[in-house]
């Protein structure tokens, strides 16, 4: 502890240093090392800046940038002593015609301490006013604050840490100006006023009219693309994820709104997603992607876009970006009911190490190292789970390693990124209802022949991906990536017991239906985008445009068979087939601001797909032609899908953002089913959305939005349990509202509370085949497994409770509550609604960290899905049974929903 | 039902420090806004264009009647009969892949008189509403599952075994012999894969509708007997005058009556009250 005092004691001086160089820094306008250097010589010396891009002087008037004056370095949280974080919080606020400040407020609020100190200290900043002509006048600025951890580590002065959403960097090496010392550009929207009446020594200046010197030289310009689309675009920061416990990175994504995730086949399955209407299934319908790597495997044999996000490590996590809807041109294929990308970065630096413990045996483990110094987004991490499950044959390992490494200055960065995952886990399977209420079999059980025990799944990944960003003048920027790696997937599972005949040799039956699916594929890809720098053709007209670029090509191997129990003999062969398959996407993207109030983005994408397939079982017609030819069906297909993408935005007043959006996206096809020749038949959606978001509080303490949403799709999918896979079920249409509230009413305290509404039809039946001679849809019914209603709520509260030996003392508590409404089944069947209570609680001393999870804490008997189709799970060694007759009337069937699990964790963060 | 026994939902207007007029506007309209989306969800529960539906079933017969079959006049004395388990199909052909899911079934059997008008009632059929039911494969109280190697008799089997015992008198119009031959028939799906039914067959097309009134599957014996060859039965030697004569399994009238069971004098189905 003495050390530790010492330490920070010392560190202040440091601290002073470091704000005395950046004050500088924000006073010329120069890179901090550039500042720092003349500041140590001459403060005095430092001029007005480099010279503007487009120059004032040729102006009628001249009008010159506010210059910084004082800069009083910002009060570290007490609180947050012990964080090790270092962030930045971006700050607007007008600099007043005296060279005080006003009407500061952060730019995207974080956590509402960092912005309170920080906007406190702006307001003590002086400024030499701007002046236009040589009289002063108001002018809204923009400037970073970076905060410094009192706790020091290696290279306090050099280095610095990001935070939240600014991307902006702050090495010494790669620092950039903070208070953007050029005049607008000419034409350059006025947008953002201050909301302070006008002085009275200025009545002619009203603040819409207020000259910026901010935006395009220091916002960020890779972020500021990333803006949302619509109302219901959701950005998932730690401080939202932290509420409630996540087993995995999957599960965080039920604080989305509209979002159900459930674990219906172990860990090493992908989860079945729910969204806004979509049964995504494994990813079908979500175009997912893990520090901009796509993650969805087209044509995989277990889901169309099956996206496993196993290897995501939770931790690692630094916010998920949930897009629902697809209105960017960037949303490719599997944007259909909308995109998610997780955005990896590690705020605490150091080196984290936990264990957590719990019932059924359930252990993790996860070493994480966030190097000092480093930028968020670099850092490696392990992590290792094991369990014997919640029930029968639910035993489960998986292990993971995921590392990135982020370095450069503000205008080129490069990005390495890497994981490796494998896990290996049973699957309880489905039980039916009758047998589970009859008491035949437990709910948590499993039923007692051969076929029911030789469920598992097995998942094997590597992945690799590299970038360049490079950023340049007047917010431009480009970027290229690569990415590749290799997946393997083996999966067996009986959903239907003994029903199945043999397509191979019609007389062997009832053998079990234990469904074998192996899909192996290497994969390579590329993305490539170019933004221009701003461009100002009117007074009343700003943007950029956009073009990128990106393309992939998958090599699968699949294979689908019947096993019999216990041997794995394989007695049906059902899919041996090589796919492959290719993707090549080209977009524009026109960002504009219309005057200060209006924002319109859109453009319209492109994808050309091709598709090769070797059928290996094709034209199998068993007992007939034997002789008459050589299995195999060969053939090749290619598609083109376009689509426009436009969204408005209309922000009167800074509160309030009202805004509407169109596009039309699309599904590839599952290559498996294609027809020699034919023009790939994509999914196509028409997506439409509009709403509102509102923010109250000088930090946002209180945010909103509503938004009422319109999909079409043009070839639904649902799961089909006699093949364990997904098969076309004809065109649907959702129609839905949904909002959400967040609030962080005290510093110690943070909820969020989202409601989604949707009614999901099927506008026609799909056609009757050869397969599926009577399908079980109709018109105008409610899409199966699609909860017409989802409620999520998280609530956390964590306050420093005292100080033990100086150091604080904190203590957690959240809990997150989802609820769904009964689900439509096939065959006029209804699933039960859930509720589900997570809980956690929590103290943290020292860099210790005590904690219990509670998942399920009410003990709730739920299915995480529930079906229905018709069954046998008669053991098939009963064979006179009175009365033992085979069920064809389709039955709900379940798969049990994890139960009350308590974990117990222990964790010690190392500076 | 979910045991969800607390829940914690945040209280997003708590003492916040929002601005003015407009903020309390926002706010109300959000409160209007999610109470309407809890109302929308709460009504859209249970359309699913679906729903179980259930209705009696029973079997009924023709009251005996003579007929001329060739040289001979036939009645048939006795006509029991094991009916059931059935399945009816959205396909057009009844089968164990193109009926995995049935649109109605009743999984067991019964035996009832065949010579009875008054439907014998077999208990209730489960079956899906708006299901449009096209064929129907069944069994004769002998049935298998696809695991197992041979059919077995059911509960509801005739004497616990057979498929249906019929009697049937013929008397030789030209020399006044009389007979009476008696039939023990099993009539199942053994010579096809394992787990096929006795019957396949295509119906007069019927939508279920949530309250229906019921199934009456109604046979001819007469038929049945009809397409028997006397000249041939009369061939089998006679124990003793008078006596019954109990035709083989592998005789050529068994064979043809286990056709018409199957394939050639196949039941009616008749979408109406049992009549209880």
């Amino acid at each position: 502890m003495f050390a530790c005092r010492r330490a920070r004691s010392g560190s202040s001086d440091l601290r002073r240093r470091a704000w005395f160089v950046l004050a500088a820094a924000l006073a010329t306008g120069k890179p901090l090392h550039v500042a720092a250097q003349e500041a140590a010589s001459d403060e005095d010396a430092a001029p007005h800046g480099e010279p503007p891009r487009e120059s004032a002087a040729d102006a009628p008037q001249t009008l010159v940038p506010p210059r910084l004056l004082e800069a009083s370095a910002p009060a570290y949280p007490e609180d947050l002593e012990d964080e090790l974080v270092e962030p930045t919080v971006l700050i607007h606020c007008v600099v007043e015609a005296d060279g005080t400040v006003s009407d500061a407020h952060p730019e995207t609020p974080h956590d509402a301490a960092f912005d309170r100190a920080a906007v406190e200290s702006v307001l003590t900043w002086r400024f030499e006013p701007a002046t236009r002509g040589g009289v002063p006048i108001r002018a809204a600025v923009r400037v970073s604050v970076r905060f410094e951890s009192p706790i020091p580590h290696f290279d306090l002065a050099g280095t610095h840490n990001e935070y939240g959403e600014g991307e902006e960097a702050h090495n010494s090496d790669d620092a950039r100006p903070h208070v953007d010392p050029h005049p607008p550009e000419s034409g350059a929207p006025q947008s953002g006023p201050p909301e302070r009446e006008p002085d009275e020594a200025e009545p002619t200046t009203p603040d819409h009219e207020l000259p910026r010197f901010s935006s395009t030289g220091t916002v960020d310009p890779i972020r500021e693309s990333r803006a949302p689309r619509s109302s219901s675009t959701y950005e998932l920061d730690r401080g939202l994820l932290d509420l409630a416990p996540h087993r995995d990175a999957a599960d965080m994504l039920n604080v989305a709104p509209g979002m159900f995730v459930a674990r219906t086949e172990g860990d090493a399955v992908a989860p079945r997603v729910f969204l806004r209407g979509f049964d995504a299934e494994h990813g079908q319908d979500i175009a997912f992607s893990a520090a901009g790597v796509p993650i969805n495997q087209p044509s995989h044999l277990h889901g169309q876009g099956y996206a496993d996000l196993g290897f995501v490590i939770p931790e690692a996590v630094r916010s998920v970006r949930v897009t629902e809807g697809v209105y960017d041109p960037r949303q490719g294929d599997f944007a259909t009911a909308g995109s998610i990308d997780f955005d990896l970065g590690v705020a605490r630096r150091g080196v984290q190490l936990s264990a957590s413990y719990g019932m059924f045996h359930t252990f993790r483990g996860l070493a994480l190292w966030a190097p000092q110094g480093e930028r968020e987004e670099t850092f490696v991490a392990v992590s290792y789970r094991r369990t014997d499950g919640f029930g029968a044959a639910r035993e489960g390992q998986s292990g993971g390693l995921l590392a990135q490494v982020v370095w450069g200055d503000d205008r080129t960065r490069f990005r390495l990124f890497t994981t490796v995952h494998a896990a290996r886990a049973g699957i309880g399977g489905v039980l039916r209802r009758d047998d589970v209420n009859a008491g035949l079999v437990d709910f948590y059980g499993l039923y007692p022949v051969a076929a029911a025990a030789g469920q598992s799944a097995f998942s094997l990944r590597a992945l690799a991906a590299g970038s360049v960003e490079l950023r340049g003048e007047n917010g431009s920027f480009g970027e290229v990536s690569v990415f590749g790696g290799w997946t393997g997937f083996r999966y067996q599972a009986n959903f239907t017991g003994y029903t199945e005949i043999s397509r191979y040799e019609p007389d062997w039956r009832g053998r079990g239906d234990i469904v074998e699916q192996i899909d192996e594929a290497v994969f390579v890809g590329a993305r490539a985008r170019y933004r221009t720098p701003r461009f100002t053709p009117f007074d009343w007209l700003a943007g950029h445009v956009e073009l990128g670029v990106d393309g992939r090509v998958d090599l699968r191997e699949q294979a689908q068979n019947l096993l019999q129990a216990p041997l794995n003999q394989t007695w049906d062969q059902r899919v041996d087939a090589s796919v492959q398959g290719g993707d090549i996407g080209a977009y524009v993207d026109a960002d504009l601001h219309l005057g200060e109030h209006v924002r319109i983005r859109g453009g319209a994408r492109a994808d050309f797909l091709f598709y090769g397939v070797d059928d290996r079982l094709g034209n199998f017609i068993p007992r007939f032609r034997r002789d008459s030819y050589i299995l195999g069906f060969r053939r090749t297909a290619a598609g083109v899908a376009l689509g426009p993408r436009v969204t408005v935005e209309w922000t009167p007043v800074r509160e309030l953002t009202l805004s509407a959006a169109y596009g039309e996206g699309y599904r590839s096809p599952q290559a498996r089913q294609l027809q020699d020749g034919e023009s790939a038949p994509f999914a196509k959606v028409w997506s439409g959305d509009a709403g509102a978001r509102v923010r109250f509080g000088e930090h946002d303490e209180l945010t909103a939005s509503v938004s009422g949403f319109v999909t079409a799709l043009s070839r639904d999918v649902a799961f089909d349990p006699s093949e364990g896979r997904l098969e076309p079920i004809g065109p649907s249409t959702r129609i839905g509202v949904a909002a959400q509230v967040r609030a962080q009413p005290f510093s110690f305290l943070t909820g969020q509370l989202s409601v989604t509404y949707v009614r999901a039809t099927l506008d026609a039946p799909p056609v009757p085949t050869i397969d599926a001679p009577n399908p079980p849809y109709q018109a105008g019914q409610l899409l199966p497994y699609v909860a017409p209603f989802v409620l999520r709520a998280d609530l956390g509260l964590r306050e420093r409770l005292f100080d033990l030996d100086g150091v604080p003392f904190r203590g957690r508590i959240g809990a997150g509550v989802s609820v769904l409404s009964s689900r439509p089944l096939p065959y006029g069947e209804q699933s039960e609604p859930v509720g589900l209570l997570d809980a956690s609680a929590g103290i943290e001393w020292h860099g210790i960290d005590l904690g219990v999870d509670v998942y399920n804490a009410t003990n709730s008997r739920y299915a995480s899905v529930e079906y229905a189709f018709a069954s046998d799970w008669q053991d098939p060694t009963f064979t006179n049974q009175p009365g033992g007759l085979t069920s064809r009337l389709p039955a709900r069937h379940f798969t049990a929903g994890q139960p009350l699990t308590v974990m117990v964790q222990l964790g010690v963060q190392i500076p | 039902m979910s045991r969800l026994t607390s829940t914690a939902s945040p209280s997003p207007t708590l003492a916040l420090p929002l601005r003015g007029r407009g903020s309390r506007r926002a706010s109300r309209t959000l409160a209007v806004g999610l109470g309407a989306t809890v109302l929308l969800a709460l009504s859209a529960c249970g359309e699913t264009g679906q729903a179980r539906t259930t209705f009696p079933i029973a079997a009924a017969g023709n009251a005996p009647e003579t007929i001329a079959v060739g040289e001979w006049d036939v009645t048939v004395r006795e006509a029991r009969l094991a009916f059931g388990p059935v399945y009816l199909c959205e396909s057009q052909n009844a089968g164990l892949e193109s009926c995995a899911n049935a649109a109605a079934e009743h999984l067991a059997a019964t035996t009832f008189d065949a010579l009875s008008e008054v439907p014998t009632p077999m208990g209730t059929m489960t079956g899906t509403s708006g299901a449009t039911v096209l064929s129907g494969m069944w069994d004769y109280g002998r049935s298998w599952r696809l695991s197992e190697s041979t059919p077995r008799p059911l509960a509801g089997a005739v004497d616990g075994s057979r498929s249906a015992v019929i009697e049937i008198v013929a008397r030789h119009r030209a020399d006044d012999d009389e007979r009476t031959y008696r039939f023990e028939l099993d009539v199942d799906g053994r010579s096809q894969p394992s787990g096929s039914t006795a019957v396949r067959a295509r119906l007069v097309a019927h939508e279920l509708t949530a309250i229906e009134p019921g199934l009456v599957v109604r046979f001819d014996p007469t038929l049945w007997a009809s397409m028997i060859d006397y000249d041939a039965l009369a061939l089998l030697p006679e124990p003793s005058p008078s006596a019954i004569v109990v035709v083989p399994a592998d005789h050529a009238a068994s064979s043809a009556l286990t056709t018409a069971l199957t394939t050639t004098a196949l039941p009616t189905f008749d979408w109406s009250s049992i009549g209880e």
